[in-house]
């Protein structure tokens, strides 16, 4: 918008909220057809007319109106998915500051660390653990431990900071105190007291009796992080590398204390380390300087914008296609709006021979088009949200990541472009219904 | 619109006022055929005139000129209408329909013509009294009030009032041509120009209509022009034009027209016995 303002005006534009910018915005993109319609029916009253027309042919109307709402919902939920899964999978990586983990694909590492898909990473030792945990300016360092599961759900090691720093709060219960003691995702259907024995590995290949004799208590429960820790299962770190045979990561006669640090002589290995710094800046020191031969430093929403960046480029096209698509529909229906008007041709021809000024019988033609294409363009918003809110629940349901579906302005500028073009498009026949012999439409 | 009254139309001297003057009017259709050659004829205020003839032979064409909606004309069709000025003053207007816009005849129409055609052309789905206020659509506000009076006012006259908040689907043909009927007189028109109003009527629905109708344009003083088939419709005119092959001929002789009746009337006995 901003591209086409005289420079006078920018501060002027810039002032606004972006509130009245988008509202502005958005009628502007109506006021072409909003203009029309105020010039062709002024000092008429075609709705009574329109509406017999409309209730006569009303089946083919309703078509019309599905074909024009499945064009604009593809659209506009083409625009509310995308960004519903672009903050969706932003908010779920928003605790994730820095990941270090062995060298190797970033994006891999992202999913495995943020995103709890199981993969097999290379295991980073307790000596850069240390070096990165006593460094001045991290807060603290977490070792994360995973691979084995429960009723589907991951079992996660880690440590009690961060587990206050995913959770803040615990919406019930308490802290893991105790090697054997577990803190539950928000959507973990296990109660509080409850035990539990893991399984190794995940999904279907999931040995159920690996650990047997291992015996988890649940003594608390997280808040909602929107990410798919929701549907994990927390328990210390020590107790994961317990359980593999690997020892705690502390000397035998430390017992069972837990969290760092650790020894690195008995440092069983970590995939991935989630840094806290103690400032925001820090990070980027941390990532240069732990940005090495043996480890690689990783912002998970710089990952993020590369994969949203492929995810727009995915947008752009099926944008392109949205409104190819959309145009074709609008080409489809006004060419059905040309046919349909030969359908109703002999009671516009018995209009014109009453005297009905040429334009009213134009407003009746293209108020009728403009009632098909509206009601089209609203059914398709609400049916672009409906199927938008279904498709984020299937994906969050899939990915534990919370996708919230909502309609926001883009969507209702789509919309009001669409409208206004097609509204306009219109015109044409309810110009061709004019150039209509009006005898022969009588006779016929 | 200025609506104008049967008394408009009457000259101060005994000569009627010809309300209409056709002139070397020629009608063209595809591949420049000629369609309708009227080398002349006037129709007075008031009279109440047949068109007849064959299938294809023209009427319907001579009709549809008269209101301007032929395309390809030549000559002149000069409607001559009084114009009511502020101080009573009666200037005749003449306008030629030849010579005039589409947007011009069109305005001549509503406000000058009521239209009436074989198959009603009603909307199905609104009731009777929209249909016959359906100029209300287009017409300036403060003549709103004066047609919904009128379109009441026919109604009644022609017996549907009190179905006229039915939808027209329920309708019967004759009911249906009355409101018809009221829609072309909503808007007080001093000309009636019909074509094959009782066609698609049966014999006694035909009947009643015409009964109706000639009195009802009798009493308003309205030029009626009617192209028709119907016998019973045309002895009922004040004069006959009959149409062949699109040359005009004018037909006095009631007599010829009642041998006519009787040969029909007497086919229908002997089909019958």
């Amino acid at each position: 918008m901003k591209d086409f303002l005289p420079l006078f005006m920018l501060d002027l534009w810039d002032a606004l909220s972006p509130f009245m910018q988008d509202s502005l915005l958005f009628a502007l993109y109506l006021m072409p057809c909003i203009m029309v319609g105020l010039y062709v029916s002024h000092g008429f009253r075609p709705l009574p007319l329109v509406r017999a027309m409309l209730w006569q042919f009303r089946w083919t109307s309703l078509m019309f109106i599905a074909l024009i709402a499945t064009s604009v919902a593809l659209g506009v939920g083409l625009l509310a998915q995308e960004r519903g899964l672009r903050q969706g999978t932003a908010k779920a990586a928003e605790k994730f500051d820095l990941i270090i983990a062995a060298p190797g694909s970033e994006v891999t590492n992202v999913l495995a660390a943020v995103y709890l898909q199981p993969t097999d990473l290379s295991l980073l030792d307790g000596k850069l653990y240390n070096e990165i945990a006593n460094h001045d300016h991290v807060s603290f360092a977490a070792p994360i431990a995973f691979g084995d599961s429960y009723q589907g759900a991951p079992v996660v090691g880690t440590t009690l900071d961060f587990l206050q720093h995913l959770s803040g709060e615990l919406r019930k219960g308490r802290a893991f105190e105790k090697p054997f003691e577990a803190v539950v995702g928000s959507a973990i259907d296990l109660p509080l007291g409850s035990h539990f024995t893991p399984a190794h590995g995940t999904g279907h290949s999931a040995e159920a009796d690996a650990h047997e004799g291992e015996v988890f208590r649940i003594v608390g429960r997280m808040q909602p992080t929107g990410s798919p820790w929701d549907k994990a299962i927390l328990v210390p770190v020590e107790a994961v590398w317990l359980v593999h045979g690997m020892g705690t990561g502390h000397k035998p006669q430390e017992g069972a204390r837990l969290g760092p640090p650790f020894d690195p002589d008995y440092f069983p290995g970590t995939p991935a380390i989630l840094v806290r710094a103690e400032e925001l800046w820090a990070n980027y020191a941390l990532k240069s300087e732990f940005t090495r031969k043996e480890s690689m430093a990783i912002f998970p929403g710089a990952v993020l914008s590369q994969l949203h960046a492929i995810l727009g480029d995915i947008r752009s096209v099926m944008s392109i296609m949205a409104v190819i698509t959309q145009i074709l529909v609008a080409g489809g229906v006004l060419t059905g709006l040309v046919i349909l008007t030969r359908l109703f041709s002999r009671r516009l021809a018995l209009l014109r021979a009453i005297g009905a000024p040429r334009r009213f019988v134009f407003s009746i033609v293209w108020s009728f088009a403009a009632i098909l294409i509206g009601a089209g363009a609203v059914s398709g918003l609400g049916f672009g949200f409906v199927t938008t809110a279904l498709l984020s629940n299937i994906i969050s349901e899939r990915t534990d990541i919370l996708i919230k579906a909502s309609l926001q302005w883009p969507e209702f500028h789509l919309l009001a472009g669409f409208v206004s073009i097609t509204i306009l498009l219109a015109m044409i026949p309810a110009g061709l219904a004019l150039l209509r012999p009006a005898i022969r439409d009588l006779r016929a | 619109m200025q609506a104008m009254n049967g008394s408009d139309f009457m000259d101060e001297g005994s000569e009627p006022h010809a309300i209409l003057t056709v002139k070397d009017l020629q009608v063209r259709g595809e591949k420049d055929r000629l369609l309708l050659d009227v080398p002349q004829l006037k129709i007075f205020h008031g009279q109440t005139i047949a068109i007849k003839g064959a299938s294809g032979a023209g009427k319907s064409t001579l009709l549809f000129a008269l209101a301007g909606l032929a395309e390809h004309m030549s000559g002149s069709i000069c409607w001559s209408l009084p114009q009511a000025t502020g101080n009573k003053e009666k200037n005749n207007r003449e306008q030629d329909m030849v010579k005039l816009s589409s947007e011009v005849r069109a305005r001549f129409r509503r406000e000058t013509l009521g239209m009436i055609f074989q198959d009603f052309l009603l909307f199905e789905e609104m009731d009777a009294l929209a249909n016959a206020t359906i100029s209300n659509g287009y017409m300036p506000g403060h003549n709103k009030k004066a047609v919904q009076q009128r379109a009441e006012q026919t109604l009644r006259h022609l017996g549907i009032k009190d179905i006229a908040k039915r939808t027209i689907a329920s309708f019967s043909g004759g009911e249906r041509q009355r409101v018809a009927i009221a829609r072309a007189l909503s808007n007080d028109p001093p000309i009636l120009l019909a074509d094959e109003p009782t066609a698609s009527l049966d014999r006694r629905a035909s009947d009643h209509l015409i009964e109706d109708l000639t009195a009802l344009v009798r009493r308003q003083h309205k030029t009626l022009i009617v192209v028709s088939h119907d016998i019973s419709l045309c002895e009922k005119m004040d004069r006959i034009l009959e149409v062949t092959d699109g040359k005009i001929t004018e037909r006095n002789d009631r007599e010829k027209q009642n041998r006519e009746r009787q040969g029909l009337n007497q086919g229908k006995e002997e089909v019958g016995s």
